[in-house]
């Protein structure tokens, strides 16, 4: 069964390296399935609105970890 | 009908993260292949690769079974966390926050582990094993890329084409120079297929919860310039932060 476990850690180790991120992409696909699809806005700013979260979240999460290397 | 964007991006990402996967993969099997010999060697390659057929052959048809809109939401799900995962790491190593991979050193170290491993007799199990590991580690990441790529667009064959395409030219290479390919600009690479995962997860989330690209399938080009022009910025941000 070992073999399984380490499997299973390999293949999550795929898709979440710090977990913080993963939650934080998780939580924005859930808050577009959710409440942006139910915004009044037109298209296509529902997906511009979705991509540019995608987009912050990156920088933010890369410059945050630089910055707690650093300190 | 395939558009040329969709298609062209598909083969790309399968190509260039098979190439990133094909040397990890060679580094250890070479290693194996160096300081246990060869036939075992050979032989955890071969089970390697017929497991992830296995794998393919599996999961492929079960996929084109699921109606299209939840196969895009959770393929594009599970390629933005893959895609932006090597993305970041690529930005932090291409910022020198965290160190670069290196293939020589990875060779170095799979061979002191080999020659301390217990001595062979007979069947070399442990050398069969971990050449198996390899493949199918690796190999298991370029499934996933291929199917995930390949499957909500109808594109599996390109996405296949590709990742057959890189694996057989680093084997031709890994043949003729018997050496790890070191010389591989390999975070370039995973920098590119960041972008193009995290271009094509984003793409097929927005398709599966019904939001409207402009462009439509041409849009996958603007997002993947989107997401370079944002993991370059973040580079940069990220060296000015780490340089204190």
């Amino acid at each position: 069964m070992k073999w399984l476990a380490v499997a299973a850690r390999e293949i999550a180790g795929l898709f979440v390296e710090d977990v913080g991120f993963t939650l934080g992409i998780l939580a924005w696909v859930a808050l577009a399935a959710l409440v942006l699809r139910e915004l009044p806005v037109g298209e296509p700013w529902r997906a511009a609105i979705f991509l540019a979260g995608c987009l912050a979240l990156l920088v933010e999460n890369v410059v945050r970890a630089a910055r707690k290397r650093a300190g | 009908m395939l558009s040329f964007a969709h298609a062209g991006t598909a083969i790309a990402s399968a190509f260039i993260a098979s190439l990133v996967e094909a040397v990890e993969a060679l580094t250890i099997v070479l290693a194996v292949g160096t300081v246990r010999g060869w036939r075992p060697a050979l032989a955890g390659t071969a089970a390697g690769l017929a497991f992830l057929a296995l794998l393919v052959l599996a999961f492929g048809p079960l996929l084109a079974r699921m109606p299209i809109r939840y196969l895009q939401l959770a393929v594009g799900v599970l390629l933005l966390l893959f895609g932006m995962r090597w993305l970041r790491k690529a930005i932090l190593r291409a910022a020198g926050v965290i160190a670069l991979h290196d293939e020589a050193a990875a060779f170095a170290d799979q061979s002191a582990a080999l020659r301390a491993a217990h001595p062979r007799r007979g069947w070399d199990a442990i050398a069969v094993i971990t050449a198996f590991k390899a493949v199918v580690l690796e190999g298991l990441e370029v499934v996933f890329i291929v199917l995930a790529v390949g499957a909500a667009g109808g594109l599996l064959l390109p996405a296949s084409l590709g990742a057959l395409a890189a694996c057989a030219l680093v084997a031709i290479v890994g043949c003729a120079v018997h050496r790890p390919l070191a010389r591989i600009p390999e975070n370039t690479l995973k920098f590119a297929v960041g972008v193009l995962l995290s271009a094509f997860g984003a793409f097929w989330i927005g398709e599966g919860l019904g939001f409207r690209w402009p462009g439509e399938d041409l849009a996958i080009l603007g997002i993947a310039a989107l997401f370079l022009a944002a993991a370059s910025a973040a580079a940069l941000l990220a060296r000015r932060e780490s340089a204190g």
